[in-house]
């Protein structure tokens, strides 16, 4: 067991058994119990997917099962989870209802979504039809398997957003710690901000963005989400007792390392594998649902049985991420990217890489350390497949 | 008579087995489950506002945070407070406010914090631990990975898994770092519990009961910090014990007492030294370790049936439980 905060290493007892995997002191009764009601809830749930099942095909990569995919268009499409196809995309195919498979072959690639539109040969499948609302926060959502089981169910965790921090407007401030009061003290500019290029200085108070007041940083970063770079914005600041306004041209976020934790990275994975590529999509509703990664890329419905979109992603223990059928439909219409030219998105890996002390720029990597990037990367595929063979011996 | 024993322990059984069936939200067919779903919605609307961040601008960890008086008291993990004697609190909105630290009992990973502005703020009430039982419906929220501006704190479903250790419970509302000290709450929106810590299974989420708060409220509030945090529930002095020294006679099923400790609950019950152990509230006890397994579930002040073989009689003797801590203090 982990301590959310500190690890603290648990102490054997003798004669009685506390493996790590396993749920402390759990009772035969309350198994019994929640084995009895998870079944309760599967049966209850699966009227819901009948219809979005016959969409949902499995992928497979020569005798592997890569990805879900979900039937498009007039039933000669299917779209996927790219990266999980990319990475062996020979003889393709898919199973349909009752045991049939097609062959498929790649149609285009959106890099950014990662996601890969695939051509099936002979005859049409049933093509998804998608529902544009936006399902609420707490509302039930669910993956099914082509054969109408459910094969992940869950809540909305948060609302739609965009992941991609490069997406986000970046004002350049740093904020100062020691300062106590109201508002946020700049202790210093970033180079070539917004905040730089404009009239704000070093030891100013920035008290309010338009209307909003600014209690401290946190207050100041979220009044800056959803504000579209290439806004112009009125701040008031304070200097030396006297009050003005100031306006900042905003420009866009850099592209800055991520720095996770080891401890934060290990937990992620506490529960199982993880899809390779996995953040920065435009269009993410969170969910709690736990598709595996190899269930990525199918229908997601409400409990009405309506498509509200499809899953793009395992994120990790906590997290899974489903992009509005709204997105996908406007995706749809652009024109994907030839895939003898797309690649596959490698910001996952980098981030996967510890890193330490002060925040740099990302270098250029020369061919050599980004092979030796995805030889970590498969590395660690590996492990988190062995895990979830693991996981498949256990009695649940 | 011994008919009637035999009754007793399986009536004793059946009831509570009942009552972990009654307790729950029962799924029979989608129409159920979309009465859940607008319950579970209602949950994430109604105590979002009242779920905060905690940042440590000293230790520099962040954690979560839940308000439960409209004049600012912050019920989290004990772990969350360690270290510091200020915090940050940060609303899902990113109003940023400061607070200081109360006190704190590390055994049951619970503290307080106290906003330090005017209220009234927005707050969750408090519920009931000890009534849940496995299948119990929760929703769980949280700052996973520290306070994010760009998302509210992320909302999870689940059920109670297990009860216990004492105050402890798990859930399968998965949980990962930055979580600790978040709200779990039932599906009234009311506080049960508070998150704590993991294990590698999706099912082994961690809460420290809300009834632990209600029994050190005072201590706690007026500042006190005393206990340690330790994930091994035999090790946590908030254990509950009978008060006797285990043993085994060849040949039997059940624990020997062979001993019995100073002020001991279990002596006070009538138990005595050659007693042979052989259930806990029906349960069979046919080793010391599966007795300590029982007993870890249980919590100290819990009145528990033991059914008791002296010189070839069966016994029946209620036992109130005690922590470790307070049979061994002076």
């Amino acid at each position: 067991m982990k301590s959310l905060v500190s690890i603290i290493v648990a102490l054997a007892v003798p004669g009685v058994s506390l493996a790590e995997e396993e749920v402390p002191l759990l009772m035969p009764f309350e198994r019994q119990e929640l084995d009895a009601q998870g079944k309760e809830f599967a049966e209850a749930i699966t009227p819901s997917l009948a219809k979005a099942a016959q969409s949902t095909v499995r992928v497979w990569s020569d005798s592997r099962r890569v990805a879900y995919g979900t039937v498009i268009g007039d039933g000669t499409k299917i779209l996927s989870k790219w990266s999980e196809i990319a990475r062996n995309p020979e003889n393709l195919r898919v199973d349909v209802v009752g045991n049939e498979y097609r062959d498929v072959k790649l149609g285009g690639v959106y890099e950014d979504e990662d996601l890969v539109v695939l051509e099936v040969e002979g005859k049409p499948l049933t093509p998804v039809r998608w529902t544009l609302d936006a399902p609420k926060l707490g509302s039930f959502l669910s993956v099914p398997q082509p054969d109408g089981r459910p094969a992940a169910y869950g809540v909305v965790s948060v609302l739609e957003r965009n992941l991609r921090e490069t997406d986000q407007a970046f004002l350049g401030v740093i904020g100062d710690l020691e300062y106590n009061g109201q508002g946020v003290k700049i202790d210093r500019m970033v180079k070539n901000s917004g905040a730089a290029d404009s009239d704000l200085e070093v030891g100013n108070v920035i008290l309010k963005v338009e209307e909003r007041s600014i209690s401290g940083l946190m207050e100041l970063k979220n009044a800056l989400v959803g504000i579209a770079p290439g806004t112009t914005i009125s701040l008031l600041v304070e200097s030396k007792g006297t009050a003005r306004t100031v306006e900042v041209l905003l420009g866009n976020r850099p592209k800055m390392p991520q720095f996770f934790g080891d401890r934060l990275q290990t937990m992620e994975r506490m529960g199982g594998a993880i899809s390779q590529v996995r953040n920065s999509f435009t269009h993410a509703i969170q969910t709690d649902m736990k598709p595996k990664p190899n269930q990525i890329g199918g229908p997601v419905v409400n409990l009405k049985g309506e498509t509200v979109g499809i899953t793009i992603a395992r994120a990790d223990r906590t997290r899974s991420f489903v992009m509005p059928a709204a997105a996908v439909v406007n995706l749809l219409k652009k024109d994907p990217k030839n895939p003898a030219l797309a690649q596959v998105r490698s910001e996952e890996t980098q981030a996967s890489l510890p890193t330490r002390g002060e925040s740099r720029q990302p270098r250029e990597m020369p061919g050599g350390e980004d092979r030796m990037r995805r030889h970590l990367s498969d590395m660690q595929r590996l492990m988190d497949h062995l895990r979830e063979e693991m996981d498949g011996i256990e009695p649940r | 008579m011994k008919v009637n024993r035999i009754f007793s322990l399986l009536s004793v059984g059946l009831i509570s087995s009942t009552a972990f069936v009654t307790a729950r939200e029962p799924i029979h067919d989608l129409k159920d489950l979309v009465n859940l779903e607008s319950k579970v919605e209602a949950v994430s609307q109604k105590v979002m506002p009242a779920t905060v961040a905690l940042i440590s601008q000293t230790t520099g960890s962040s954690g979560s945070g839940v308000i439960t008086t409209a004049d600012g008291l912050i019920l989290t993990a004990a772990h969350v407070v360690q270290g510091a004697d200020e915090l940050e609190i940060v609303f899902a909105d990113g109003k940023q406010v400061s607070g200081k630290v109360l006190g704190a009992n590390y055994s049951k990973d619970i503290a307080m914090v106290q906003i330090d502005g005017k209220g009234p703020w927005p707050f969750a009430a408090m519920g009931a631990s000890k009534p849940l039982g496995a299948g119990d419906w929760v929703v769980a929220l949280g700052h996973s990975a520290g306070f994010d501006a760009a998302r509210t704190p992320p909302v999870r479903f689940g059920r109670v898994v297990s009860k216990g250790p004492g105050n402890f419970l798990t859930t399968d509302c998965t949980l990962i770092g930055g979580d600790s000290g978040g709200p779990l709450f039932d599906l009234d929106g009311k506080i049960v519990g508070i998150n704590s810590s993991i294990g590698v299974s999706l099912t082994n989420n961690n809460h420290a009961g809300i009834d632990g708060f209600k029994e050190d409220w005072d201590r706690i509030k007026t500042g006190e910090a005393w206990g340690m945090l330790s994930m091994n529930p035999f090790a946590n002095p908030e254990m509950p014990v009978l008060g006797i020294d285990l043993g085994r006679v060849r040949g039997l099923r059940g624990v020997a007492v062979i001993g019995l400790v100073r002020k001991s609950p279990a002596a006070a019950a009538g138990l005595r030294v050659g007693d042979l152990i052989q259930t806990l509230d029906g349960a069979e006890t046919p080793d010391a370790a599966k007795l300590l397994q029982l007993l870890a579930k249980r919590q100290s002040g819990d009145r528990v049936k033991l059914g008791v073989q002296r010189d070839r009689k069966q016994l029946e003797l209620e036992v109130k439980l005690v922590s470790r801590e307070s049979l061994f203090a002076d």
